[in-house]
């Protein structure tokens, strides 16, 4: 099977004031299409840079990244991507936003696609709503409709329900759990929620701290749907706390 | 504001006065009040009724001297003869109480305008720099354009500015012409921008230009001093006239001018220095009324009528000091 | 809506004016007596009605003037805000001619206007401008600066690529509250300006020029507070009608209302 987006020997070295600092070292990693891959590591272990150098926002400092077969080169529509918070434009209503990155790319049929996909995360009706009279939530599933709008080659996900509460939080997974079905989608989603991880993962990357390196690449051979509380999902995810844990 | 407005009258109701305040125009016209100054006579002369100290206030133009003495600050002015007029339709408690000169001021034009000047018709559709209204110069130059047939606020731009101002614009050229009083006429003629093309005596033969004035409070409770004022200003008059060259020195040595063209603008200039009020009458009549007509709705619906000699001028202590 | 309820509604705001106004008018119509030190408000506004003939196209002129200075302010400092606010090198380097400039009131300008320009409108304009422009360069660059980098990202990620797409989808959205005030708050100081701008004789009408050049010279007070009234009440209502037309609309995403 060919691998859809691969990291190869990617390092970034970060300048501080007392000489240098290596934030990631060495990753290499390979994601299928259609992959639902889940990032987990304690904070500052450099997931969210790594994930931002595939978005094309950041740069590594040696080493390449390859999307379908064509090296990275700065932030494009191919690589969608959903910030935590307050990533939607406030001026513009829910439908406006969704349209944007159509518009930019001057599509066709614009308004259709863009319902298509309010719909598609469960948000009929609020199409001409402004995000300021959304909940957390809601503005959640505009991002993904937005990121998704565009058809992107892979879509980024940075801790997108880390600032949910817990039941919205589950809700939103789920959802995003059908949407992927539906869509078929690759998935890079980073959080440093264990049981997220193992809720939503086809493979899990644990990585470590600094350095930021890739310690080991779980697989979740665990049927969806998946229980929360079932012994194969506490094992794995005793087993990934065991890990993230001893190297502390 | 009761309070304050009774607090500015104080100084001259009470008894004993000490400080008086006199203002003046930076003009030749009015070197009497100069020479005084600068020869050390109204300290002396003032002393022994107990005035310790004798202010000079420099305003650019007679209108803003006026406002400042219908706020209360002045005591005496030297002053064109129509500010004093057009501040009394507005309340100003004062009188005329003597003379200071007649004439003597020029209607200025640029170089290259100067040779087509033909006469007022000349002037149609120029900016002309000039006093405020309500001075000798706004009133006398309007009233000779009346009297020519052109209509003074529509068919030309009457800019007023003090005379500093007048002389730079004409030089930077942002003006056509000005109409100033001696010496700044002359000085922009020596400075290369302008040409002096008529005299104001051409225009009003004879018409009254300073003048001295004093408070209406000076005069009910202090007339030994305003007695004393004119004396000292009869004084310096005859010192002028006796010897302008030396006048000339002082005037140009207190506003930092050049001696020789002050002394040219003494000759050239059509000016009459005099301290008889009498000379003045007929022409400040003139003035109140030409004044009155300017803004006639306004005083007649103040029940206000065009001022008369007794109520411009008193010269009841002139008369008494020359007799 | 019921007349009780009008007073009720807006007395807090109406009683002290009508207070203020009565004290005027008591004060300087029985305790002063003095028309030249303070007239009474009732002769005040009935020389507003006397002078209609010269208000109107005084009033005009004035709006020409301010009419010239802000779109000066707004065409020159626009421009200059999206690049001192978007690239910081810019900033950097113009900043510090700006905060020397931005203290020197509009009022010292006026000799440098007079000889630049002339004695004409265009003058009065420029002092008008001076007065407007930093308020409006300041607020605006501001909002520039201040766009949250998530929304740039997005913006990125979606294919808005370069720093001209970017201004124009993602950071003039966002600062437009942002150059709204700075624009209100420019107008109100342009409008101070108009009597300084006017008060030289930069032009033959105007409710500067007519209150400095012919009120005060010929010391009619009354007209002058009258004038006084005009100006201030015209800054209102300009004020006021930009907020409802312009401010409120740009600002109902900002402060969370519609309509």
């Amino acid at each position: 099977m060919d691998h859809q987006l691969i990291l190869r020997n990617v390092t970034r070295t970060f300048d501080a004031e007392n000489g240098s600092r290596e934030a990631l070292e060495n990753i290499n990693l390979e994601v299928k299409p259609s992959e639902f891959l889940c990032i987990v590591g304690p904070s500052g272990c450099g997931k969210t840079t790594l994930l931002r150098m595939i978005a094309g926002l950041d740069y590594p400092t040696s080493g390449e990244i390859i999307l379908d077969g064509t090296p990275v080169q700065g932030p494009s529509p191919d690589r969608g991507m959903v910030f935590q918070e307050f990533s939607l434009f406030p001026w513009r209503t829910v439908l406006k936003n969704v349209e944007f990155g159509l518009r930019i790319q001057g599509k066709r049929d614009i308004k259709r696609t863009a319902e298509r996909y309010i719909e598609l995360v469960g948000l009929k009706g609020f199409e001409h709503s402004f995000p300021f009279q959304l909940s957390g939530g809601m503005k959640q599933r505009v991002a993904i409709a937005r990121a998704l709008a565009t058809e992107p080659a892979i879509l980024l996900m940075d801790e997108p329900f880390g600032s949910v509460d817990a039941q919205t939080r589950n809700v939103l997974q789920e959802e995003l759990l059908e949407i992927w079905k539906r869509t078929r989608k690759t998935i890079l989603f980073v959080t440093h929620s264990v049981d997220e991880a193992v809720y939503l993962a086809d493979r899990v990357v644990v990585m470590s701290l600094r350095p930021g390196r890739i310690l080991e690449v779980l697989s979740v051979d665990i049927e969806r749907p998946r229980k929360r509380t079932s012994g194969q999902v506490n094992a794995l995810r005793e087993q990934l706390l065991m890990l993230l844990g001893s190297h502390q | 504001m009761a309070v304050m407005a009774l607090g500015c009258l104080e100084d001259q109701t009470s008894g004993e006065i000490t400080t008086i305040t006199i203002g003046y125009q930076p003009s030749t016209h009015q070197l009497a009040a100069m020479v005084a100054a600068e020869q050390g006579w109204w300290e002396e002369d003032l002393a022994q009724f107990g005035v310790t100290e004798v202010v000079m206030k420099e305003f650019p133009s007679g209108p803003p001297e006026m406002h400042a003495m219908l706020s209360g600050e002045l005591e005496a002015a030297y002053v064109g003869a129509a500010p004093p007029i057009a501040a009394m339709y507005e309340g100003l408690d004062a009188k005329i109480i003597a003379g200071v000169q007649t004439q003597g001021s020029a209607l200025v034009l640029r170089p290259e305008l100067a040779d087509s000047y033909t006469g007022p018709e000349s002037l149609r559709g120029l900016a002309i720099g000039t006093f405020p209204p309500g001075s000798i110069q706004y009133t006398v130059l309007s009233k000779w354009l009346m009297d020519n047939g052109i209509d003074p606020e529509t068919e030309v731009d009457l800019k007023a500015m003090g005379p500093s101002d007048a002389a730079t614009a004409i030089g930077a050229k942002t003006v056509d012409a000005v109409f100033l009083p001696s010496p700044t006429p002359t000085i922009i003629e020596t400075e290369g921008n302008g040409v002096i093309v008529e005299w104001s005596g051409t225009m009003w033969p004879d018409h009254a230009c300073c003048c001295l004035v004093a408070s209406g409070d000076m005069i009910r409770e202090h007339p030994d001093i305003v007695s004393q004022i004119i004396k000292t200003h009869i004084r310096a008059t005859d010192y002028e006239l006796a010897h302008p060259d030396e006048a000339a020195e002082i005037y140009a040595k207190l506003q930092g001018a050049d001696v020789a063209t002050i002394k040219r603008s003494l000759n050239v200039s059509d000016m009459h220095w005099t301290d008889d009020p009498h000379l003045e009458v007929e022409s400040a009549l003139a003035y109140a009324s030409v004044i009155y007509d300017m803004d006639r709705e306004r005083y007649e619906g103040q029940g206000i009528a065009v001022l008369g000699e007794t109520e411009i001028f008193d010269t009841s202590l002139y008369d008494e000091l020359t007799r | 809506m019921k007349p009780t309820a009008v007073i009720r509604e807006n007395g807090l705001s109406l009683l002290p004016l009508i207070l203020v106004l009565l004290l005027w008018e008591v004060t300087a119509g029985y305790l002063i007596k003095n028309p030249f030190f303070l007239p009474r408000f009732s002769v005040v506004i009935i020389s507003i009605y006397k002078l209609r003939n010269l208000l109107i196209p005084d009033l005009l002129t004035s709006l020409y003037h301010f009419g010239i200075g802000l779109t000066l302010a707004f065409a020159v400092a626009l421009p200059l805000a999206v690049v001192m606010g978007w690239f910081r090198p810019v900033f950097k380097a113009v900043d510090p001619i700006i905060e020397i400039l931005r203290p020197i009131p509009p009022l010292a300008w006026i000799p440098l206007a007079i000889v630049w320009i002339g004695l004409n409108d265009y003058a009065a304009g420029f002092i008008i401008f001076i007065g407007a422009f930093f308020p409006i360069l300041i607020d605006s660059y501001t909002g520039f600066r201040d766009v949250p980098r998530v929304l740039v990202e997005t913006g990125m990620v979606l294919g808005c690529i370069g720093d001209r797409k970017l201004i124009r989808h993602v950071a003039l959205p966002y600062a437009l509250p942002a150059i709204a005030t700075g624009t209100r708050v420019g107008m109100g100081v342009g409008w101070m300006c108009v009597v300084a701008a006017e008060m030289f004789g930069v032009g033959n009408s105007g409710l500067g020029y007519r209150l400095f050049q012919k009120f005060y010279f010929l010391h009619q007070m009354d007209y002058v507070i009258a004038y006084m009234l005009v100006l201030g009440l015209l800054a209102l209502v300009l004020d006021r009608m930009f907020r409802y037309f312009v401010e409120d609309r740009l600002f109902r995403w900002k402060k969370g209302i519609v309509k």
